[in-house]
């Protein structure tokens, strides 16, 4: 069983925006848009409305960073921009252990 | 009170011998079916290992975003696919609906996302129930169907599906015909979809030995009324047809394909897979079509039968026909469209009622294929192997399902 550690908040913020890229049609990828901030960017409702698409979202996120949203969803009250979600998502596994590891097929 | 008529101004097709209206009508005039090998899923276990799949992809039956090939289960992109068709040709401004409350959509499925919940289920085993995906319930439900139709197209009128088996189209179309007729509504998108090929769907049809098990010959497996039919051939498609007022599509210069005049529905009340051996709900039910269109048995010219290929229904229906239309049967044309396009479970009574439409509209009875030995128990004229040109005035559209579900639907050739 893999363990994330120490996985470094520059890492876990490209995680996540690939994953939101993946999902989010309305969020551009990486290099698309050089004004694009992503830190600031709401995701409720500016790049989605559809609370199908954060449960997909949040469901990814959990698989990817074995982290669980058990206070609220990304585009959430605390979680509203992407960079809250990279903050709670840091905190977690780098703050929180121990107790955190990453999903595997496992699971 | 004289009734409103209610016509035909579109059609869509997903079938596994054609992918649009076009397409799956010059196959059923040349007797030309899609059956073969299924080559997506792994049969090798199943005793039947053939089917009529439709030749698109789930990306390629897409319309637009292609987000939605991942968060729509098969059959409501088969369901979306043929509405597109049916919608596009009826010429209908749908983005400025006059009154979008007067507009409405029954479509159903017999099934609904079944390879959606194989999929979840063993996510759920595997990984536990945090994994599910949020996608499961607006993927599986059947009513997701008419509810995505009604996205894409804004009609706010009634919308609903009837999930009645093999005959959910047709009480699809049929009620649909009967908003209208009503006064209820002005235009109604009505019909079915099914994506039942999948591990669970094969190896629950076969449990039951409703399918057949021709594996060495796929193509001549769907033999309604032949004597050496053994179970109908399982497929997929959509069938949606756009029913509008008459003075509303008149006043619109559409094109009106033909006219539906008869709705009959009824149940058996009998057996939770086999027909009633009497034949009274489908007595019922093809007495209760002719009452409601007004007409005389003896004014009908084309039947295309439920004729699944099982040994019980092609018997059963000829019976059925024999009893509602007495000396007139024998002067029937009744031909089974599945013989070409494999039974398509909730889809069927929207393509079966498209194929009506256009025998009425073209003046071509669609053949039954694959008749090769006379059956004693099925003895009428049932257009063997080869359609056949003549004008018809009336067509009636039977489909009957699991749960003694029967349904009937009349049309008639449009002259004004």
């Amino acid at each position: 069983m893999s363990t994330v550690t120490d996985m470094d908040k520059k890492r876990i913020r490209e995680e996540v925006i690939e994953i939101m890229c993946n999902k989010l049609h309305n969020l551009p990828h990486p290099g698309d848009d050089d004004e694009f901030d992503y830190d600031k960017q709401a995701l409720v409702p500016d790049i989605t409305k559809d609370p199908l698409d954060i449960a997909e979202v949040a469901m990814d996120l959990e698989d990817a960073f074995g982290v669980n949203f058990d206070e609220a969803l990304p585009g959430e009250a605390g979680l509203e921009t992407i960079g809250r979600v990279v903050d709670y998502l840091d905190r977690r596994i780098n703050q929180d252990r121990p107790g955190i590891r990453k999903a595997t097929a496992e699971d | 009170m004289t009734h409103r008529r209610v016509v035909v101004t579109g059609m869509g097709v997903l079938a596994c011998n054609g992918t649009s209206t076009t397409a799956f009508w010059d196959a059923l005039k040349a007797g030309r079916h899609g059956i073969g090998p299924i080559t997506t899923l792994d049969l090798s276990k199943h005793k039947t290992k053939f089917g009529g799949a439709v030749l698109l992809d789930n990306a390629a039956l897409v319309i637009g975003d292609m987000k939605q090939a991942k968060r729509k289960d098969r059959f409501v992109l088969l369901a979306l696919k043929a509405a597109h068709e049916a919608m596009e040709a009826s010429g209908l401004d749908y983005k400025n609906w006059a009154d979008p409350f007067q507009v409405g959509c029954v479509v159903g499925s017999g099934i609904g996302g079944l390879k959606t919940i194989e999929e979840e289920c063993a996510v759920l085993a595997a990984r536990g129930p945090s994994r599910v995906s949020p996608f499961l319930v607006p993927k599986m439900i059947v009513d997701s169907a008419a509810g995505d139709i009604s996205i894409v197209y804004g009609t706010k009128g009634p919308n609903y599906s009837i999930t009645t088996a093999c005959a959910t189209g047709s009480h699809c179309i049929g009620a649909a015909f009967h908003h209208i007729r009503s006064g209820l509504c002005n235009v109604m998108i009505g019909g079915g979809a099914e994506a039942p090929i999948t591990d669970l769907g094969v190896a629950g049809f076969n449990s039951i030995t409703a399918l057949s098990t021709r594996n060495d010959s796929p193509g001549t497996a769907s033999r309604p009324f032949d004597r050496d039919r053994d179970g109908f051939v399982i497929g997929e498609g959509a069938g949606i047809v756009i029913l509008e007022e008459l003075e509303h599509a008149k006043k619109r210069g559409a094109t009106i394909h033909a006219e539906i005049v008869g709705y009959g529905c009824t149940g058996d009340a009998f057996h939770e897979t086999q027909p009633d051996p009497t034949g009274a709900g489908g007595i019922g039910c093809m007495r209760m079509a002719l009452r409601d269109a007004g007409l005389r048995p003896d004014q009908l010219g084309y039947i295309n039968a439920h004729g699944t290929s099982t040994k019980y229904n092609d018997a059963g229906e000829t019976k059925v026909i024999k009893a509602v239309f007495g000396d007139h049967a024998k002067k029937l044309a009744v031909s089974s469209t599945k013989s070409m396009t494999g039974h398509t479970l909730g889809a069927a009574g929207g393509i079966e009622a498209i194929a009506s439409v256009l025998a009425l509209r073209d003046g071509v009875l669609p053949p039954t294929i694959n008749y090769t030995t006379p059956d004693p128990e099925c003895d009428l004229d049932y257009v063997p192997n080869q359609a056949r040109q003549v004008q018809v005035e009336y067509a009636l559209s039977n489909n009957l399902g699991f749960g003694g579900h029967n349904a009937s639907l009349i049309f008639r050739r449009f002259t004004g």
